[in-house]
């Protein structure tokens, strides 16, 4: 081990030891990156490190003796859920540098069938990204392929609706009004009551289309209505995403759900803050849509 | 060979990735909460910290730390930087310390369980005065300035200053890290 001598490296590592701690000013992290330009061997992630350590100690102390909580359920499955939706691009730009960024006319054909990996970094995968991916995209390219035999290539609301209402296990339900929660809990009047229209639905496609006339037209910078799929396979309904009401007459909405729906049982709309929520609380509760209750023989 | 859940996470393994979010939500969650403003931003903050992870996943190195110190020293990062944007730190009423936050109060089930860089961080932090202590705390676990710490100690911001970098120091030290100024040598 060498000692070296510049005179910065106090300072560096009283602006590492900040930084670990609780951030710097801008003027204080340039003067850090300028620091660490002069000395690029500088351990500077081991503050960091150590700040951790103390940072998990005291939480043990404080937790007195409790593990930590985990975290809600549907926030786990965004998560998970991104994480295949990051890992898909990385692959698929792995394969589009594979093929000199050549663009492939029969892409049906190639992301339907397995594709060779070899294991990298001498781990060997039971189901590596790849296997999971190839799947989601043979049940994709199968729907894609499933609405050209329909008569309907165009991805627009309109000709996905087409095509799902074309399937043989489509579902279509009519929204109703939403009995808001009691005010007692939080419950807010949702100004709802006179939306009507439709939502269609085919679990093989994994597609959908809601189809609303006179939902309120919203403010994207105050609020956003989201969708949730009640799908009883699911602990928590399913995040459906957001969406925005322009116009007073007829709005056709596709459906894109976060994680794949096994059998939708009812389809809920909320109206919620700009981006929407992991969980909704339901305070503003705006129709709803689900089977027509069975009319019993007698 | 047995490789850890970020290095098969790396290594495009897909079965990895429920197990590390099953395994290491917890520890992710309860740091967003305690550093985030609200719940809804602690629940954007957790999603922003695993895509942090994903990305950094290929640069753990066992030999350095465990994974749940790597893992929490991504999501300090990710939460820290996230409270400098919002340009709001918690007020000291919010900031809820006392006693119950000394490391010696570590009951000795959850000892055992502290990661290697932990528990030599506890045993670090035992030797220094309840001053000392609490101005670590206030920092590190609380993420508080040096202003704010004064503030609510009563301390001179210099002693504040002095306190939270030297427990710093003296854990990275113990953590095995070259001391500054130091490098290795070439051969």
């Amino acid at each position: 081990m060498t000692r070296g001598d510049g005179p910065h490296i106090e300072r560096l590592s009283e602006l590492l030891a900040d930084r670990a701690a609780h951030g710097l000013a801008p003027g204080d992290a340039a003067e850090l990156d300028r620091l660490l330009a002069k000395s690029p061997e500088f351990d500077a992630e081991s503050f960091d490190l150590a700040a951790a350590a103390i940072d998990q100690a005291f939480a043990a102390a404080a937790s007195g003796g409790q593990t930590p909580h985990a975290m809600p359920a549907p926030l786990r499955d965004r998560i998970e859920a991104a994480a295949i939706e990051t890992f898909a691009r990385a692959d698929d730009g792995r394969e589009r540098h594979q093929r000199g960024h050549a663009r492939s006319s029969d892409a049906r054909a190639t992301a339907a069938t397995p594709r060779h990996q070899e294991p990298r970094d001498g781990v060997n995968p039971r189901i590596a990204w790849w296997g999971w991916l190839a799947a989601a995209a043979a049940v994709a390219i199968a729907t894609l392929g499933w609405m050209r035999d329909t008569g309907s290539t165009a991805a627009t609301p309109t000709g996905v609706r087409a095509s799902v209402l074309a399937a043989s296990d489509h579902v279509q339900w009519s929204w109703t009004p939403w009995a808001a929660k009691p005010a007692s809990e939080g419950g807010i009047e949702f100004p709802a009551q006179a939306s009507t229209g439709d939502v269609c639905w085919s679990t093989t496609a994994q597609a959908g289309v809601m189809r609303f006339v006179g939902l309120p037209k919203n403010n994207p910078g105050e609020l956003q209505y989201q969708l949730w799929i009640i799908d009883p396979a699911q602990k928590h309904p399913i995040d459906g995403g957001v969406f925005n009401v322009d116009s007073g007459g007829e709005v056709l909405v596709t459906i894109n759900p976060k994680i794949r729906v096994s059998n939708a049982a009812a389809f809920a709309i909320t109206a919620e803050k700009p981006g929407g929520v992991v969980v909704s609380d339901q305070t503003k509760r705006v129709v709803i849509a689900a089977p027509p209750p069975p009319t019993g023989k007698g | 060979m047995t490789h850890s859940l970020l290095q098969q996470v790396a290594a495009g393994n897909a079965n990895a990735v429920p197990e590390l979010i099953d395994r290491y939500g917890g520890l992710v969650w309860s740091l967003a909460r305690r550093l985030s403003l609200s719940q809804a931003d602690a629940e954007d903050a957790v999603q922003e910290v695993f895509a942090d992870l994903w990305k950094s996943a290929a640069r753990f190195d066992e030999t350095v730390a465990s994974e749940a110190t790597f893992i929490a020293m991504i999501a300090r990062r990710r939460l820290i930087d996230r409270r400098r944007r919002a340009a709001r730190q918690p007020s000291t009423f919010e900031v809820r310390d006392d006693l119950d936050g000394s490391v010696e109060r570590i009951t000795p089930e959850r000892r055992a369980e502290l990661t290697e860089e932990a528990s030599k961080a506890a045993k670090a932090i035992e030797t220094l005065r309840p001053e000392q202590q609490r101005v670590l705390r206030l920092s590190i676990y609380h993420g508080l300035s040096h202003e704010r710490i004064a503030e609510a100690t009563g301390l001179p911001l210099g002693t504040v200053k002095t306190h939270a970098r030297r427990g710093l120091m003296a854990v990275r030290e113990i953590l095995g890290a070259q001391r500054p100024g130091e490098v290795e040598a070439k051969p």
